[in-house]
């Protein structure tokens, strides 16, 4: 039945989008036609009401040159006798029988009205309205005015000034002026039939509308921009917004040419048709073809559906359950053949199938059966074999008592196994061991303590990468270690941050061994790591410690410092030469304990790596100088032969000149403190290949040979020093060795007891890298 | 010639700051303490004449030397012009580059150097000025 299925759904999803496509068609050519005779339709509708809007305008063009015709008017203005109930008859009459005005005024050759219809302007001069005064001059000059549409100046209602001259004997006599009542035109819009009807005069300004509600509108709204670049003969499709939503309307417009004489004020008009309105006839149309069409399209796939289930999956069922039976071994059923088709051939190829099948298995039972046969006769001979083979079994137990004893042997040795591999478990380091690729083969228990990893989770990943604890360092580190351990084969040791299953961080000391095969490939690694984080933390707290409580003493230091030189310098009154010498004893005594300070400051800056490296282009010889210059006091109370040379070729040498002081002054400090009266001291620059060597000599007290492997430990003094220098904290070559390191330099001395010692500083010219440190190391 | 100028010592440590004050004194400066950045923003508001500030960073109180730094250098302070000299223990780079970005004339440490040496700095600065 799983055929069927599949079938079945191949059917639907082709008839859904074939279905699709049809409806598609129909929907757009429908609709395409239906929206396009529409448009042809209200495009004529549009021109014919825009036809009788100007014919309505042509009638009232001739209604004003009638008037001016009337002679009772001419009599007025020429001053010959006519009696004003004549006048006013006559006008009324107009009044009545065209129009409709909503007021008609004759104004005399001075521009005064002579006559109003509604006796309101009667006597004004009519040079007071511009709008009356450009429709009288205009109509003086012989020709018949009418204007576009404006808001009437007495009134403010909206209408047309129409006026021409009344000629008697080819004079002008004066002027008949027409006001015309525009609701006319307003009645006539809102009666056309159409919702959305809309006038606009040449400067696309609203002035009728098919909507009463409009009206407040006119001569204010403009025309919406959509509809610039329509033409007569184009319709458009144009969105507007209503009640904050865009409507799609499709537009005509007709532009007003006038009818015979009155040429028209250029108007045009727009009829707006909702598409949505023009649409819904389409889909109309549409709804009851796809009820038909889904009627026809279900009919077809069930019929072939029917055609497909009989002619083709009912064979294939049919010759599935023969297979099926077949394959249980029953090889008497036959599957029908019922057609000469394909499917056809297949039943019979695979009838002739199945007679062959039985045919092989028959013969194969004949031969199995002649096979055992000769079995039963080789197991006679067997059994006489055994006989003999007994007899040998005995000698093999003989030999079989040697194997045991090597067994308990090699028992031992598994147990000794054990114990090692239980201890290797259970031990609280984190062991693992890897295969070539690092990829892990065993994990101790301190793993899953340490990292978190349980075994399985850590068994068959690779290590140092971010899967596990590893991937923290950087690529060059980790490319490094694989290096040393994978193709120098060597053991690597070094500190690894990893990180923890939970996220935490921690600090690892690593060492990783590779274990080689006979050959000496790489079969193991063996990787030890201890959790060090703690270790390093308390050493951080120490060392912190440190640096926190060298501040505190400053300002204890300070204090005596200022008070002694306030002493000194006699603010408290001159002193007595015994009083000055104790003071003197007190400053120069806390000076000692202010560079102490700053030299245990600097250990800790070390130690902690916090300080700071901040190389820039620096003249080592300058830096020399002004140490140089700072310790002369001394030099001359030693009355020490002093001498200093550097190479002139010395170039600027990106280094920090903070640590470059550091070393000279530790140096120098050290040659004078260290060398007797008029002893000789002498410093030097020498420029070499990519590096500046600093060297310092002294004829002093040298270092013992015991004492030369010591020299750069920490608060280490030689004893011959001690004896005869109190004055030293053990503290100056130890930051000077470590300044050296950080710079990538070298330090190293030649010294012989009692004759004097001979330091020097290699530093390459970029040996010092910029570090950012939280504090800086501060000279002493 | 040298009129007296009037400097605000801020310093909470009470003998240093007497011995700075006693110093500066003997020196003709007019000196005015302070122990917290309170007390010396108060004496700023009284409108007493201040010619040049000396600063510790650690004080007496929640505020350090750099606020009282931030408050006096802000856009809208009449004190901006005053110049600040910050004598301390806490010499780390980071502090002394926050105190000379916000605009302050010089940076001691208050163990290395004499006092004799630091008023001769603030006397040459103020004489320049003038």
């Amino acid at each position: 039945m799983k055929l069927l299925l599949k079938i079945i759904s191949i059917l639907a999803v082709v008839s859904v989008i074939a279905i699709s496509l049809v409806l598609y068609f129909i929907y757009t050519s429908v609709g395409g036609t239906l929206q396009a005779s529409h448009a042809e339709i209200q495009s004529l509708n549009t021109k014919q009401s825009l036809d009788i809007i100007d014919r309505i305008l042509y009638e009232r063009y001739l209604d004003i040159q009638l008037i001016a015709g009337s002679v009772p008017l001419k009599k007025l203005l020429i001053g010959q006798p006519v009696a004003s109930s004549d006048v006013r008859q006559r006008m009324d009459e107009f009044l009545l029988l065209t129009g409709p005005w909503y007021d008609l005024d004759v104004i005399n050759n001075d521009g005064v009205v002579v006559y109003s219809a509604d006796n309101e302007e009667l006597g004004e001069n009519i040079s007071d309205y511009p709008a009356d005064y450009l429709a009288f001059t205009q109509a003086q000059s012989g020709r018949v005015y009418y204007s576009d549409l404006l808001k009437a100046e007495n009134t403010q209602k909206p209408t047309i000034i129409f006026a021409t001259p009344i000629i008697d004997k080819n004079k002008i006599a004066g002027v008949v002026l027409g006001r015309f009542a525009w609701p006319v035109i307003l009645d006539f819009l809102s009666t056309s039939g159409f919702d959305r009807i809309y006038l606009y005069n040449k400067d696309k300004a609203l002035i009728g509308s098919g909507n009463r509600a409009d009206l407040v509108n006119i001569l204010k709204q403009k025309q919406p921009v959509s509809l610039n670049g329509i033409t007569p003969d184009n319709s458009l499709i144009i969105k507007e917004p209503i009640n904050n939503d865009s409507v799609e309307f499709l537009a005509s417009v007709a532009y007003s040419d006038g009818y015979l004489n009155y040429l028209g004020n250029g108007w045009q008009l727009v009829i707006e048709t909702p598409t949505e309105k023009i649409f819904s006839a389409v889909n109309k149309v549409i709804t009851f073809q796809l009820i038909i069409i889904l009627i026809i399209a279900i009919l077809t796939a069930l019929s072939f559906l029917l055609f497909i289930f009989y002619f083709i999956v009912r064979p294939i069922l049919t010759l599935t359950r023969v297979a099926e039976a077949i394959a249980h071994g029953d090889l008497t059923k036959r599957a029908p053949v019922v057609s000469n088709d394909e499917l056809g051939i297949l039943t019979g190829t695979f009838n002739n199938m199945i007679d062959e099948l039985r045919g092989v298995y028959g013969k194969l039972e004949q031969r199995v059966a002649e096979k055992t046969k000769g079995l039963s006769e080789a197991l006679v001979k067997l059994k006489k074999n055994n006989e003999s083979l007994s007899a040998t079994q005995k000698s093999v137990l003989n030999v079989l008592e040697d194997v045991e004893e090597e067994k308990r042997v090699s028992e031992a040795l598994a147990k000794d196994l054990e114990k090692f591999r239980l201890a290797v478990a259970e031990a609280s380091d984190h062991i693992v061991i890897t295969d070539k690729e690092g990829i892990v083969i065993f994990a101790n228990k301190g793993v899953k303590n340490i990292t978190g990893f349980s075994n399985s989770e850590v068994v068959g990943k690779k290590v140092g990468t971010d899967k596990l604890w590893g991937g923290l360092m950087d690529k060059k580190f980790y490319e490094k270690m694989w290096h040393t351990i994978k193709v120098d084969k060597k053991p690597f040791a070094g500190e690894i941050n990893n990180k923890r299953k939970n996220g935490e961080l921690y600090t690892a000391f690593a060492s990783i061994t590779p274990i080689l095969d006979k050959n000496g490939e790489v079969e193991f690694f063996v990787a030890l790591e201890r959790d060090i984080t703690k270790e390093k933390q308390i050493d951080k707290a120490k060392t912190e410690f440190v640096s926190l409580a060298s501040h505190q003493l400053r300002t204890p230091l300070s204090a005596i410092n200022w008070y002694a030189e306030m002493l000194l310098a006699g603010d408290a009154g001159k002193l007595n030469a015994e009083q000055d010498k104790y003071i003197k004893e007190i400053y120069s005594g806390n000076q000692r304990m202010v560079a102490l300070v700053n030299a245990l400051l600097n250990v800790s800056r070390i130690e902690l790596g916090t300080f700071a490296v901040e190389p820039q282009p620096t003249d080592f010889s300058v830096v020399a100088k002004s140490v140089i210059g700072e310790l002369q006091p001394q030099i001359k109370k030693k009355k020490l032969n002093f001498n200093f040379n550097y190479d002139k070729s010395l170039p600027l040498i990106e280094a920090d000149p903070k640590l470059v002081r550091i070393l000279i002054q530790n140096l120098l400090t050290n040659a004078i403190k260290y060398t007797p009266n008029s002893g000789k001291i002498s410093v030097s620059l020498i420029k070499k290949d990519g590096s500046v060597e600093i060297s310092v000599a002294d004829t002093g007290y040298g270092i013992p040979e015991a004492a030369k492997k010591k020299i750069f430990e920490k608060l280490y003094r030689a004893d011959n020093i001690r004896e005869k220098e109190t004055e030293g904290t053990g503290l100056g070559l130890y930051i000077v060795k470590n300044i050296v390191d950080q710079a990538k330099g070298k330090i190293w001395f030649e010294s012989e007891e009692n004759k004097g010692s001979n330091f020097h500083i290699i530093l390459p010219f970029k040996g010092m890298k910029k570090k950012t440190g939280s504090k800086e190391l501060t000279p002493n | 010639m040298n009129e007296q100028k009037n400097i605000l010592v801020v310093e909470d440590e009470r003998p240093l700051a007497e011995a700075i004050k006693i110093k500066l004194e003997k020196s003709d400066f007019v000196v005015t303490t302070a122990r917290t950045v309170k007390q010396a923003l108060q004496y700023l508001e009284e409108g007493v004449k201040i010619d040049v500030i000396w600063l510790d960073h650690y004080l007496l109180g929640q505020e350090n030397g750099l606020d009282l730094v931030a408050k006096i250098k802000e856009e809208s302070s009449s004190w901006r012009e005053i110049p600040i000299f910050v004598v301390s223990n806490t010499a780390t780079p980071d502090k002394v580059q926050s105190y000379l970005r916000l605009g302050v004339n010089k940076y001691y440490t208050k163990a290395d150097f004499r006092l004799e040496l630091i008023i001769k700095d603030i006397k040459d600065f103020l004489n320049q000025g003038e």
